[in-house]
């Protein structure tokens, strides 16, 4: 069973990352990217930035919860 | 380069074999379920998102609107971060409820089932532009590749294929509630071989277009016009509409609810998928902007939609198009099969089930397996049929797009359903058909004017220039507009039904308290059940499904107690609900189950449930519902372990509470216990207890128990438990009644030791006297017999003899009554009827024995005639520590006197001493244990405790008068006729093993 305590903590990471996710990529910040003066891919580390940080903080819970 | 048709086809066909291999082996079991339940598996099977669009649109829609291609796929990666608020609650919902697509959820939620077939038919029409998209994409791809119109008998031909591969690994079961583990490992595959498909086809671009990234680089510093294109969109284009529209889609589309809820196997899996999915999609669009330059390079004559393969057509091996061409049939048949079956769990649950219900003479499993069977074949074929309605104008995206637009119209209520509980359904109901309604309009129409079906459509442009909206934003603004504005207009102004209250507690995620389950069911047991189901389901359908309700709870089959059967009841209903659909399985309980209206239940009855649900609901409480739930533990922890046995009882008598000391005490464990009435309890606790509870009686000091054969005391308390809920207490009968019992086993025992113990001091401290008593006749005894030997007179050796005789019946006498004092007895074992005088004349014929007794003058006034009732042993012994603390507190020559008289059918007694008396300060002390005045040696200090208790325990009472230097006077009041003793006649019925 959980501890609801970290489902809490999940939860509140998970809202983090999507405030990053908003920040980078529905906010000013995406014009900025957008700009045109980046190398092609750099939408693409953008994203895999977080979906990095997405699993960092999934195996962080995980072995929290071992 | 071109390819034959019949190789084509045949390769189709090939690999479309290989997909019913692949499920084949997964349901026979060849290939290990550790592998299919590995949460890799699963991910791979939510690749289903990613249909002909992702594989070959993408490129097109990169060269339209630049980087905006992304967004479809940004989106769902913030659905996926948010898995722990978003979709972990909405598996939560579907696994407890047994819900299997979006339908399901929603008219669950809303009690409604307008709402479902509402949900269903507006699905229905927003997922066949998309199976037609599917179609075309794999038609057109033929085309590519054959540089001729394939024929239609192609395209249905793989539509058949798709029916009979849905129709073996999707609907293999009757009910969508089992999990098609081959159907998974067949999407999985498709997803692997999708994504191979496509890397290949990039990396032949880097390489084999280009000739490396060096190169790529260069090109691209040469022409940078091409990055502009890229980013030029997401500053001008719809990009946060289409990013909101794919966050939607990405758990709200037919196959992703179906995929990600109702196949999945392990929370652990959407966690795991909560990163690794996004990773999969970003995988699959790295190698999207290579493919569009390459065939940007090649200056390829084809529409850029299908640049996936022709880049592979005109330049790479002749291998390459075919690896290419797979991919994109892998993607589109996920896709239609995945929908389809979504589709027709939806459409048999809300639409042809409540429109033709079957006779209940009709198998219900098989008639649900045909009719899901034959849904799938009518859903691919309405999509064929579509497919060739519309014109070949729109592109792949367009087709995609507006199924998104129509799936978002259920965000608002989805938000009904995890965090706004005051949502009605008429609130649902009408911001649905408004937003179906702006997206007809706007969407819908125009395809349909676009492909030529209707000839005029309604003019938006003017409308949609004066907003400043492009085409996407302006239909995904006023649908989601007017659907969530009347959505929360009329939820406002509309009531909720209970059943719609219970469901959005139920729903709400932040607030999953268990619901009590009040009522009683009509339906005595479990056979009953399935004669009351049996009328809706047929009897075969009736008895498994009880039968696997039972299975599923752990429960008996002669199951009667109500709590219990309210739990049966509830399950049977989720579990037809997985059947036939969550509002049809309310209707068939409601009608064939029904509640007793007239009975009415405790909240004690629902205890036991309701702790079995808030343990299994623990991790989800939180903030207040939180703090009390660790409260309640801490209190349920405090009565399981309270050392006294904790037996609480519901109005009708049904054990509540059973706590691990009662389990000790009895030997009855708390499942044997716990539910079940009182009476009906192993002997001797059933009588014992159901006595108890409905005697007068809130205490019982002393109750015996023979437990295998050895005695036990128990000690028993009882209160009433108030009804909390009710508003007038007093008047309200009680909610309950609680029993603590408390073993005195040990006490009693060791008090026995105890008594025996003081026994046996006083026999020690009347050792001395008795020698001198004994010694007189001894040596009188051993004069006469010397004078025996001479004496020849008959008369005097007659005198001789009798005289001996006298004095061995003496020393009989005082040895008589030193071993009935000494003996060890069972405590309360002994109760007779005696005369009161034979008792004292024994008493002070002991206490004579003694130095002090020698010394004083006792004198019995005990008139023959005055029964008493009680053990004689322990009475005597009273005697005895009284009368021996009298002439221990007696001067020489003083009077010790007994008194005895019955008034009023009391027995007084009094033993009055003309000794030093007992100061006022000690007095309150005496009849404490070890609490002595004597010198160390003289006595144990347990006499008087002893006097005290064994007086209690026969129902009497014991009072000092003391004058200091005056005397003291011990008066005893015990009942003088034997009555009904506690600890005797209660004993008696459970007196057995």
């Amino acid at each position: 069973m959980p501890d609801p305590q970290d489902i809490r903590r999940q939860k509140e990471h998970s809202l983090l990352l999507v405030l990053l996710a908003l920040l980078l990529f529905a906010s000013p910040l995406t014009f900025w990217w957008a700009s045109g003066h980046h190398a092609w891919f750099l939408p693409y580390l953008l994203w895999l930035l977080l979906i990095l940080a997405g699993a960092w903080l999934q195996v962080r819970h995980r072995r929290h919860e071992l | 380069m071109s390819y034959d048709l019949e190789l084509l086809f045949g390769i189709s066909l090939l690999y479309l074999l290989i997909l019913f291999l692949v499920a084949h082996l997964t349901d026979s079991g060849r290939i290990p379920e550790r592998w299919i339940a590995n949460p890799w598996v699963y991910v791979l099977s939510l690749g289903v998102y990613a249909t002909s669009w992702s594989y070959y649109g993408s490129v097109g829609f990169a060269q339209r609107e630049g980087f905006q291609f992304l967004t479809i796929y940004l989106g769902v990666t913030i659905a996926f971060l948010l898995s722990p608020i978003l979709l972990r609650p909405i598996l939560r919902i579907t696994r407890d409820y047994q819900l299997t697509s979006l339908a399901d959820l929603l008219a669950f939620r809303y009690r409604s089932q307008l709402a479902g077939a509402l949900v269903t038919l507006f699905m229905l029409l927003g997922s066949l532009p998309y199976i037609a998209l599917q179609i075309r994409a794999v038609t057109t791809s033929i085309n590519v590749l054959t540089q001729e119109v394939p024929p239609q008998v192609l395209a249905l031909g793989f539509c058949i294929m798709l029916i009979l591969f849905a129709i073996m690994f999707g609907a293999r079961h009757a009910s969508p509630r089992d999990k098609h583990r081959g159907l998974v490992a067949a999407i999985a595959f498709e997803s692997l071989v999708k994504l191979t498909a496509l890397l290949l086809v990039g990396l032949f671009a880097l390489f084999g277009v280009f000739s490396g990234p060096g190169d790529l680089g260069r090109w691209l510093t040469a022409n940078p016009e091409v990055i502009q294109a890229l980013y030029q969109p997401v500053r001008e284009g719809p990009w946060l509409t289409l990013l909101f529209l794919s966050f939607s889609a990405a758990f709200l589309l037919p196959r992703q609810f179906h995929m990600i809820f109702a196949e999945n196997l392990s929370l652990k899996s959407i966690d795991t998928a909560s990163w690794a999915f996004p990773l999969y999609l970003l995988l699959l669009n790295l190698a999207i902007p290579p493919i569009l330059w390459a065939g940007t390079r090649l200056q390829l004559n084809l529409d850029a939609d299908y640049y996936v393969l022709g880049i592979t057509v005109a330049q790479g091996p002749s291998w390459l198009p075919v690896v290419s061409f797979i991919g994109g049939v892998s993607a589109a048949s996920a896709m239609v099969i995945v929908s389809t079956l979504a589709l027709s769990s939806m459409s048999l649950n809300h639409l042809l089930l409540p429109a033709r219900y079957p006779d209940p003479g009709v198998d219900l499993y098989r008639w649900l397996l045909w009719g899901r069977r034959l849904l799938i074949a009518v859903i691919i074929m309405a999509g064929f049929g579509f497919y060739q309605l519309l014109q070949h104008n729109q592109g792949l995206v367009q087709l995609g797009l507006i199924s998104f637009v129509a799936v978002a119209q259920f965000v608002p209520g989805v938000i009904g359903v995890l965090y706004w509980e005051r949502a009605t359904r008429a609130g649902f109901i009408g911001g649905l058909l408004a937003g179906i309604a702006v997206w007809t309009v706007t969407l819908l129409l125009p395809l349909l004017q676009a492909s030529g079906i209707i000839q005029q459509g309604l003019d938006l442009a003017p409308l949609r220039t004066d907003m400043g909206l492009s085409h996407w934003p302006f239909a995904t603004f006023w649908s989601l507009a007017c659907n969530g504005l009347l959505f929360v207009l009329i939820s406002l102004l509309s009531r909720q039904s209970s059943g719609e209250r219970e469901a959005a507690r139920a729903c709400a995620s932040d607030t999953a308290i268990p619901a009590t389950l009040e009522g009683v069911v009509t339906a005595g047991s479990p056979a009953q059940f399935m004669e009351g189901l049996a009328q809706m389901v047929g009897q075969e359908t009736a008895e498994l499904e009880v039968r696997q309700a039972l299975r599923d709870l752990d429960m008996d089959p002669d199951e009667h107690r109500a709590p219990e059967l309210r739990r049966l009841r509830e399950r049977i209903e989720r579990n037809l609900s997985g059947l036939v659909g969550p509002q049809m399985a309310h209707i068939i309980i409601n009608q064939q189950l029904a509640m007793d209206s007239q009975a009415k239940t405790a909240l004690a009855d629902s205890i036991r449930h309701m702790e079995e649900r808030l343990e299994r609901s623990r991790s989800r409480l939180q903030g207040l519902n939180a703090d009390l739930d660790a409260l309640r533990r801490y209190h349920r922890q405090i009565l399981l372990d309270l050392p006294l046995g904790v037996c609480a009882v519901a109005p009708d008598g049904a054990v509540v509470i059973w706590n691990l000391a009662m389990e000790v005490m009895s030997g009855v464990g708390r499942d044997q216990a716990t539910g079940y009435k009182l009476e009906t309890l192993p002997a001797p606790w059933g009588g014992l207890l159901a006595g108890f509870a409905d005697s007068g009686d809130e205490h019982i000091p002393k109750m015996k128990v023979t437990l295998e054969g050895r005695p036990h005391w128990f000690s028993l308390h009882k209160a009433s438990i108030p009804d909390l809920g009710s508003s007038r207490l007093e008047e309200e009968p009680p909610a309950g009644k609680v029993m603590l019992l408390e073993d005195l086993t040990d006490l009693e025992t060791l008090e026995a030791e105890l008594a025996h113990s003081d026994r046996l001091a006083s026999i020690g401290r009347l050792a001395a006297g008795v020698a001198h008593e004994i010694g007189n006749p001894v040596t009188g005894i051993a004069s006469l017999a010397q004078n025996l030997r001479h004496e020849r007179d008959p008369g005097v050796i007659d005198e001789s003899i009798e005289m001996i005789l006298q004095q061995t019946r003496r020393i009989t006498g005082i040895v008589q009554s030193l071993m009935n004092f000494s003996r060890s007895g069972s405590v309360g074992t002994d109760y007779q009827s005696f005369e009161l005088h034979e008792i004292v004349d024994e008493a002070l014929q002991l206490v004579q024995l003694t130095r002090a007794g020698r010394k004083v003058a006792c004198v019995s006034n005990c008139p023959p005639g005055i029964r008493l009732s009680g053990d004689r042993q322990r009475l005597s012994q009273v005697l005895l520590n009284l009368l021996t603390n009298a002439c221990d507190a007696s001067r020489p020559g003083d009077r010790v006197e007994i008194f005895a008289f019955q008034e009023d059918g009391e027995i007084q007694l009094e033993v009055m001493d003309q000794g030093q008396g007992i100061p006022e300060r000690i007095r309150h002390a005496v009849f404490e244990p070890f609490f002595t005045t004597k010198q160390p040696g003289e006595g144990t200090g347990l006499g008087l405790s002893l006097v005290y208790k064994i007086v209690q325990e026969h129902h009497g009472h014991i009072e000092i008068d003391s004058v200091p230097e005056v005397g003291t006077r011990v008066v005893l009041r015990l009942p003088g006729t034997p009555r009904d003793r506690d600890e005797h006649n209660t004993s008696q019925p459970n007196d057995q093993p």
